[in-house]
């Protein structure tokens, strides 16, 4: 019992300095919040695999150790399911994934373009608490612009109404 | 040893332990019947698996008199009397799918038990507790619960029936904030405006009535829980003005837009800020460089601000607080609860100047703090 406690609570700190860190991150990047102000309905029927993806997969994350700073986080606000069995695009095997998501504007410095960026949640699973926890909030806005919210759980809309994780998926460019 | 020896041993304990047993009154175990007395704080763990629990800590000593076991995704109000506490939560059949039955319990502060437990619509949403989300309205006798599937409505509870009697809708609107009197309420939208609601006891409810635009959600957006302060609602902004909004009509109307004048500090945070009534004070929680994306950012200071002037009457260190609350008599505290699960309390010294001094704190208070309440 210990044991799993002390698993607990060290996957609890990761996570309160993950949303600390977080919280703490400059961006100062562009926000296109008109174009990406509607929720996304069937977020991955609408999510093409894009070249720049692989690139962006073999970029890696920002700095070394900083999973949160991976530029197409730059809105997202939940474990990443990256870190439990599935990837940045992909859910966990035997999750689903969320009907409705929240979009983000996040900007590639790769190309300096900004992307759109749909935050789904998979759903219909435990979160896992020793998993990464990234909060940033770009362009973030409370639930009157519902799109752009993310203090908010996104399986909402489905039959397996629990949060398992989160994925962050582009789905176009913002201008 | 050999096995006979052992075993002699140990009859020969057992023996003892019997004799001994003869010479001592046997413990009775019982159930403690309330929560010790005095003034307390309460504290939401927002839970996304499994339970809300509500944590009660006395003020003085900030030790944990017990706690309320709530479903997923709680929102919580405490009563005016500080007796009784509403939640509303989701229980998942399979804890993390199937059905979900969407409940409204009421209960005993002081016995932390359920006085009634009754089943509303399935709608409410499962956003991280504020105060605007649930509320009590017309002197409480109805409980108004915001909906997100996601599209938002707001459900109305008829806590004399046990029921809810009417699905608001309140397109792209969010938050049901009650009017001082009557069956009423205004929600913030994300065009700028201000949408009030009317409804009957008979289930029936008015068309929305919509303020003139008073902000611009991609420019400077507001915070969607505003303070209550007399007679009007004080909405601040991400970057630190408020608004003056006068509820009492129809129609909302913004009096006036006051900025903090932070410089380079802005607000953030859950509960970004709280009232004391008695000293006209307004609290907020305020951070250094602010960018896009700061506006949930953990305290580095709370200012105070007075809610006439809106002069900044004093700025005092912060310890990473995401929501904070002032209790209501004439001498308050202050208690803040920090985006690492601490439980901070501040004593205040009112005047000309207003300073905060840590006075107490407790780490571990909760996993996910979300929202706090006081009966003091």
């Amino acid at each position: 019992m210990t044991k799993f406690l002390d698993r607990l609570l060290s996957g609890l700190d990761r996570m309160t300095e993950a949303k600390a860190r977080g919280a703490a991150r400059r961006h100062g990047r562009r926000s296109f919040l008109a174009r990406a102000g509607g929720a996304i309905v069937g977020g991955v029927a609408l999510a093409p695999i894009l070249p720049f993806d692989r690139r962006a997969n073999a970029a890696g994350a920002a700095a070394a150790g900083d999973e949160c700073g991976y530029w197409r986080h730059c809105a997202i606000d939940g474990f990443l399911c990256q870190d439990a069995g599935g990837t940045l695009t992909s859910c966990p095997p035997g999750s689903s994934v969320s009907a409705v998501s929240w979009v983000g504007t996040c900007t590639n410095p790769d190309d300096n373009k900004d992307y759109l960026v749909s935050y789904n949640d998979c759903c219909g699973k435990p979160l896992i608490p020793m998993t990464t926890f990234c909060y940033n909030s770009k362009g973030e806005r409370p639930g009157y612009r519902m799109g752009l919210y993310n203090d908010v759980n996104w399986c909402m809309a489905n039959e397996a109404k629990g949060y398992h994780c989160t994925v962050s998926v582009v789905v176009g460019l913002a201008e | 040893m050999k096995l006979t020896t052992a075993l002699t041993l140990t009859l020969a304990g057992l023996a003892g332990m019997a004799h001994a047993a003869d010479e001592i009154q046997p413990e009775t175990l019982t159930i403690e019947k309330t929560i010790a007395p005095g003034p307390n704080v309460l504290v939401m763990d927002f839970g996304m698996v499994g339970s809300s629990p509500v944590y009660v800590f006395g003020s003085e000593e900030l030790k944990l008199k017990g706690n309320i076991g709530t479903g997923s995704f709680g929102q919580m109000v405490l009563s005016k009397d500080g007796k009784t506490l509403y939640t509303v939560s989701a229980y998942l059949e399979r804890y993390v799918y199937g059905d979900i039955d969407a409940v409204v319990h009421e209960w005993d502060l002081q016995t932390m038990t359920a006085k009634r437990e009754f089943e509303i619509n399935d709608k409410f949403g499962h956003a991280e507790s504020q105060p605007g989300l649930l509320t009590l309205a017309d002197d409480e006798k109805f409980l108004l619960v915001q909906n997100a599937t996601p599209a938002t409505s707001v459900t109305v509870v008829d806590l004399a029936k046990g029921a809810d009697i009417a699905e608001v809708p309140t397109p792209g609107c969010w938050t049901a904030i009650p009017a001082v009197e009557g069956r009423r309420f205004t929600s913030i939208c994300g065009d700028g405006t201000l949408a009030s609601y009317g409804f009957e006891a008979d289930g029936t409810f008015t068309k929305p009535v919509k303020s003139a635009q008073i902000f611009d959600a991609d420019k400077d957006a507001l915070f969607a829980n505003p303070l209550r302060v007399g007679s009007k609602l004080i909405y601040l902004s991400f970057g630190g003005n408020f608004l003056v909004v006068d509820d009492s009509a129809e129609t909302a109307t913004l009096e006036k837009t006051v900025s903090i004048e932070g410089g380079e500090w802005a607000p953030g945070g859950s509960e970004v800020m709280t009232y004391h009534a008695p000293s006209n004070t307004i609290f907020v929680m305020m951070h250094k460089g602010a960018f896009d994306g700061s506006h949930k950012n953990p305290a580095e200071e709370i200012w105070a601000v007075d809610a006439e002037t809106f002069k900044v009457k004093g700025r005092s260190a912060a310890n990473g607080e995401t929501g904070i609350l002032a209790t209501k008599g004439d001498a308050p505290e202050l208690f803040g609860v920090t985006h690492t699960g601490t439980l901070v309390k501040y004593s205040v010294a009112l005047g000309d100047e207003v300073t905060l001094t840590k006075s107490a704190e407790r780490e571990g208070a909760a996993i996910f703090p979300a929202l706090m309440v006081s009966d003091f």
